[in-house]
């Protein structure tokens, strides 16, 4: 309380996150391609390296599969890696050591060890990079016991919940929106964490309840402003992890509204919305519910390059407008 | 880049192996002694499967004791080993307790991992092995990150990376020799070529002759040892670990080894021929060291006996503690996926 | 897609209805909205309208039968249809369930509600939110008798306390006599019917449908309501003068003559009475700790008839003049008489008179149609000697006996009353008051 607060961008609000870290502790170091005197590909090291040296701010080859290991190794002999993917797509060559390795280590040893390792990545479409460059992955790994997986929303959030993950001791994976980066929005100075277990209310409302990460929460609560003139007064649930997930703001939500939308860009079919609606029809939420639980997610295809295209492959915030309309009406 | 000398020995010739100028007499018993604690482990997991008191599967080693204890025996507990899914060896040749060994194959609470990873996932952090892995080259990245850190917390610590032929063509062995090269980290790649990755013959699957012979594109020393020979597998490490701890760098070491059991219990060894295993059973380990230490006047049959004497009751007692141990419980199953 | 033909429910409190005859046949076609079959409540017959234009199919009530609401009877097939009665019967939703204890019914219908909709495919239930289940289940409804308005059907919330809220103000208490409180409470024994042919020789003489209906809730008013009869006279020498005279040209009116009786002046004196004593034309509240005032005048007129006595309302009392209440009086009676008087008719009377003048008497003790909760009968007028201070004068007076339900009203409450009626009669400039 009473730390300075100003203007930060997401990317920059990492970055002062990790240098932070860093001064603070000097087991953690960063790894990532192009993060050194490049800055990063979306310049979220930036001029890191000139500060802490290439030691701490370490170029790797583009070796994927090796640098997570690496990062798992140096996390289990006493270090705390931040390692960069990126774009979240790439993190699929490393899969065998976040799944196999990094997530299950402590559990298959019997608590001998833990891997305190974070993997950030850029994620998510709408950027023209088409179908490798631009897949919101956060469902597939927050089907593992072991890992965490976390999905800030503001530049605030995205400086805490890095500092949390950081100190965190297990192994934690931060889905960055690259649209995200660039907004801008206050950051408190110094050193905070936000918890990585607990969903914000972003906006108390009556109506319905939509529940969202990342940048979705950012689209939803543009919804909730248009919604407003048609009547409609959302509540928003802004999860902020994947795994934890904090189903318990979501009932208590879904107890006051009566109607629940999710709204995801990872594909539709068994990603985040699946599982909520399937948590909260198992809890006492269920019999609250006055319609049927919606999902608006990502679409069946790979993304596309074409610019309408891309679009309609992701919830807009239109499509939320719409959709929370009609949900909200009794139409569905 | 230095070269390393590659040393022969037959127990014929008086020649006495380089390695025993480094080691006590007493360190060689020891190393005798690891070594037919790894044999009659294994012969004894190999009997409680058969007899279906254990669960699961499991990858024997024996043949193969010389490469892990020679590989370890220039290590102390400060230095760090990852190690493969046929890792018993490795395990005990970095000083594991067989008791707690047994608990873990029996999948009981008093195994290193609480009966949570079993046979592939044997690990004894305090001894410095930071376990055995279920995937094939899953270790080698983590050994590099490992070697990563003793260089930035600047201990005097190596660690030393197993792993067989199958994994030489793992992306993670390429992607890893490179960094740890690149960055000169204290690294002992081991490799434990025993011919054949499951069904897969060296031949069919390798395209370079020796494995060794990989090391020259990622800028290190490689050297091929008869893995057989205990003092020769010893030696090669010492060197490599010197190299190492010394700040120039990895080395790879190949060791030709066989393995005598098959992959796995349930393996018909159709791809081999049992002439071929014969030749290797001829070329036993542990009965070539002792040939050798009697001829070179390091250990009497009458000691030798005692040692195996010794590790019968190991075993023993380690199988006793093991059948005796709880079994975890449903209750606690998720106990541990995360520290908090 | 044969469409079923439904008992239906007409009136508010109607459990069940008796089919008393078909107009159609079997095989035989109907035309949408054509007459297909009547049938008796307790109020009134009915005729029921043909819901659909095609072929009657698969009729399965014959007349007598007394049955739930609800129950399909029949079925209209296009007339080239292969109609199955079993198929037809097993893709039905589930034949009504009667409403438990709250009646639930928001309105009644003097028609018979057309059914189109389609048959609920087999094994489906009924299609409710869990909020609206749940919300049924605290209120002890059955979510099958809701009517959904959401999506698809769908019963919702709202639907589930409009059905709470109807169930609250539901104007008809129950009547049947099993649902009488008190006499279930007192648990009044019954009077054995002794074997009379034993002592000679008998006739049976079946009770009237009037008979049948009125008897049961007679007894329920009876044993339910503490009744207080309070008799009282007015004096109406002056009104029937008026009433002569206004008769005389009613009679005499060339497009269509009407008769002016007492009781048209007798309900505006009524109405003009009720106003200043609203408590007289109210009910009690369903917890019985509050009485429902009306704000409309409704007055019910029992008729004579072959029958038996059934009682016709004029809607509005205190809208109408005497001459416009005098020919809907008339055109009632002549309706009850043909025993035509539709539901509408006979509901939503807030008083009741019985006028017996006609026949004779001095007094009686009317029994409170509940769920009102005052009636006045009234007796002959006679020729009365009445003091006027000084000496008697031959006056005409007409008894008055004013039932009434002790609980909503109170004797000084009731004299009051009567005597503001009398006081009216007397001198009907009062009513302009």
């Amino acid at each position: 309380m009473g730390a300075a607060t100003r203007e930060l961008s997401f990317a920059q609000a990492i970055q002062e996150a990790m240098a932070i870290a860093m001064d603070a502790d000097e087991r953690v170091f960063l790894m990532g391609e192009d993060i050194g005197v490049y800055g990063g590909a979306f310049q979220v090291t930036g001029d890191l390296v000139h500060r802490y040296g290439d030691q701490r701010v370490m170029d790797t080859p583009i070796s994927e599969l090796g640098g997570a290991g690496v990062a798992v190794g140096a996390a289990l002999n006493g270090m705390r890696p931040v390692y960069e993917f990126q774009f979240s797509d790439f993190s699929m060559l490393a899969s065998e050591q976040i799944v196999n390795q990094a997530a299950k280590l402590r559990f298959m040893l019997g608590g001998a060890v833990s891997v305190p390792v974070v993997f950030r990545m850029p994620s998510g479409s709408g950027t023209g990079a088409a179908a490798q460059h631009s897949q919101s992955l956060q469902a597939w790994f927050a089907h593992i016991p072991g890992l965490k997986v976390i999905e800030p929303a503001t530049p605030r959030e995205a400086k805490g919940m890095l500092l949390a993950a950081i100190a965190d001791p297990d192994p934690v994976m931060i889905f960055e929106h690259k649209l995200l980066y660039k907004t801008k929005g206050p950051v408190p100075a110094g050193h905070y964490t936000i918890a990585l277990d607990k969903a914000e209310m972003a906006r108390p409302g009556a109506d319905l309840t939509i529940v969202a990460a990342g940048l979705m929460t950012m689209r939803s609560l543009e919804a909730a402003k248009a919604l407003v003139e048609r009547g409609v007064d959302a509540e928003v649930v802004n999860l902020r992890s994947l795994r934890p997930l904090d189903i318990g703001a979501v009932v208590q939500s879904v107890k006051k509204t009566s109607r629940l939308l999710c709204v995801y860009e990872g594909v539709k079919t068994l990603g985040m919305g699946a599982e909520v609606s399937a948590a909260i029809a198992e809890s006492e939420a269920f019999d609250y519910l006055e319609a049927p639980i919606v999902r608006l997610g990502g679409a069946e295809a790979p993304i596309p390059y074409s610019p309408i295209l891309e679009k309609a492959s992701s919830p807009q915030v239109a499509d939320i407008v719409e959709t929370a309309s009609k949900l909200a009406a009794g139409e569905m | 880049m230095d070269e390393i000398a590659v040393s022969h020995s037959t127990a014929a010739a008086a020649n006495r192996p380089p390695v025993y100028d480094r080691l006590s007499v007493a360190e060689v018993h020891e190393a005798l002694r690891k070594m037919m604690l790894i044999r009659r482990f294994e012969e004894s997991a190999e009997d409680a499967y058969v007899r279906g008191l254990s669960y699961g599967t499991m990858h024997l080693s024996i043949g193969e004791e010389a490469s892990a204890v020679g590989i370890c025996t220039p290590l102390t507990d400060a230095d760090l080993i990852t190690s493969t899914h046929r890792g018993h060896g490795h395990c005990i040749a970095k000083g594991a307790d067989v008791a707690k060994m047994f608990a873990e194959f029996l999948g009981k609470e008093t195994g290193y991992c609480h009966g949570r990873g079993g046979s592939m996932h044997i690990a004894d952090p305090n001894k410095g092995n930071l376990g055995a892995n279920g995937v094939v080259g899953g270790g080698i990245p983590i050994a590099v990150g490992a070697a990563l850190a003793v260089k930035k917390r600047r201990l005097n610590s190596v660690v030393a990376c197993f792993f067989g032929d199958g994994a030489n063509n793992e992306g993670a062995f390429h992607e890893s020799l490179n960094m740890a090269s690149l960055w000169k980290l204290p690294v002992v790649f081991a490799c434990e070529n025993n011919l054949y990755g499951m069904s897969t013959s060296v031949e069919r699957s390798t395209s370079v002759k020796n494995i060794a012979d990989r090391a020259a594109a990622y800028s290190m020393p490689g050297v091929t040892v008869d893995g057989n020979r205990f003092a020769d597998v010893a030696e090669a490490s010492f060197q490599a670990v010197e190299r190492a701890r010394a700040g120039h760098g990895p080395s790879l070491i190949e060791c030709k080894t066989y393995r005598i059991r098959g992959h796995s219990r349930s393996d018909r060894n159709r791809y081999r021929t049992k002439e071929e295993i014969e030749s290797w059973r001829k070329r036993d380990p542990i009965q070539f060291l002792e040939a050798e230490l009697q001829t070179l006047g390091l250990a009497t049959r009458a000691e030798i006996e005692a040692i195996r004497a010794d590790v019968e009751k190991t075993i023993a007692a380690g199988i006793a503690f093991a059948e005796a141990s709880p079994t975890p419980q449903a209750k606690d199953l998720l106990r541990d996926v995360y520290t908090v | 897609m044969a469409v079923e033909v439904i008992l239906p429910r007409v009136d508010m409190d109607m459990a069940a209805g008796k089919l008393s005859r078909w107009f159609k046949e079997e095989g035989a076609e109907v035309k949408q909205g054509e007459a297909l079959f009547e049938i008796e409540t307790d109020k009134a017959a009915m005729e029921v309208d043909a819901p659909a234009s095609g072929v009657l199919r698969g009729v399965s009530a014959k007349p007598g039968d007394e049955l739930p609401v609800g129950t399909v009877i029949g079925w209209i097939a296009a007339a080239d249809e292969a109609f199955d009665p079993a198929a037809a019967r097993k893709s039905a939703p589930a034949d009504a369930a009667p409403a438990p204890a709250p009646q639930a019914e928001a309105s009644a219908s003097a028609a018979a509600p057309a059914r189109t909709a389609e048959p609920a495919a087999p094994g489906e239930g009924v299609r409710a939110t869990p909020a609206a289940r749940r919300k049924a289940r605290e209120a002890g409804i059955d979510v099958a008798t809701i009517r959904g308005t959401g999506p698809h059907g769908r019963i919702q919330t709202e639907d589930v306390e409009a059905a709470v809220a109807a169930a609250a103000v539901a104007e008809a208490r129950p009547a049947s006599p099993e649902k009488a409180p008190v006499a279930a409470a007192l648990a009044i024994p019954e009077i054995a019917a002794p074997d009379v042919a034993k002592f000679g020789p008998v006739e049976t003489q079946p009770l009237s449908r009037i008979q049948r209906i009125s008897g049961p809730r007679m007894h329920a008013s009876w044993v339910d309501i503490p009744h207080v009869t309070h008799c009282d006279e007015a004096d109406v020498t002056d009104l029937d003068a008026f009433r002569r005279t206004l008769d005389a040209a009613a009679k005499a009116d060339q497009t269509a003559p009407y008769r002016v009786s007492l009781l048209p002046l007798l309900m505006k004196a009524t109405v003009a009475a009720l106003k200043a004593h609203p408590s007289f034309n109210a009910v009690l509240s369903p917890g019985g700790d509050a009485l429902i005032l009306r704000r409309y005048w409704n007055i019910g007129v029992a008729v004579d008839t072959a029958d038996g006595l059934v009682v016709a309302v004029v809607k509005d009392a205190d809208k109408k003049g005497v001459l416009e209440i005098a020919r809907e009086l008339g055109a009632l009676s002549a309706k009850a008489r043909a025993g035509k008087l539709t539901p509408s008719d006979m509901q939503g009377a807030g008083f009741t008179i019985s006028s017996l003048g006609g026949v004779g008497g001095t007094s009686f003790t009317p029994i409170v149609n509940a769920p009102e909760v005052a009636i006045l009968g009234v007796a002959r007028a006679k020729m009365t000697p009445a003091w006027d201070g000084e000496a008697f004068q031959p006056r005409l007076m007409l008894p008055l006996c004013l039932s009434y339900d002790h609980r909503a009203n109170d004797g000084a409450t009731a004299a009051r009353f009567a005597r503001l009626l009398a006081e009216t009669l007397g001198d009907m400039r009062r009513a302009l008051l």
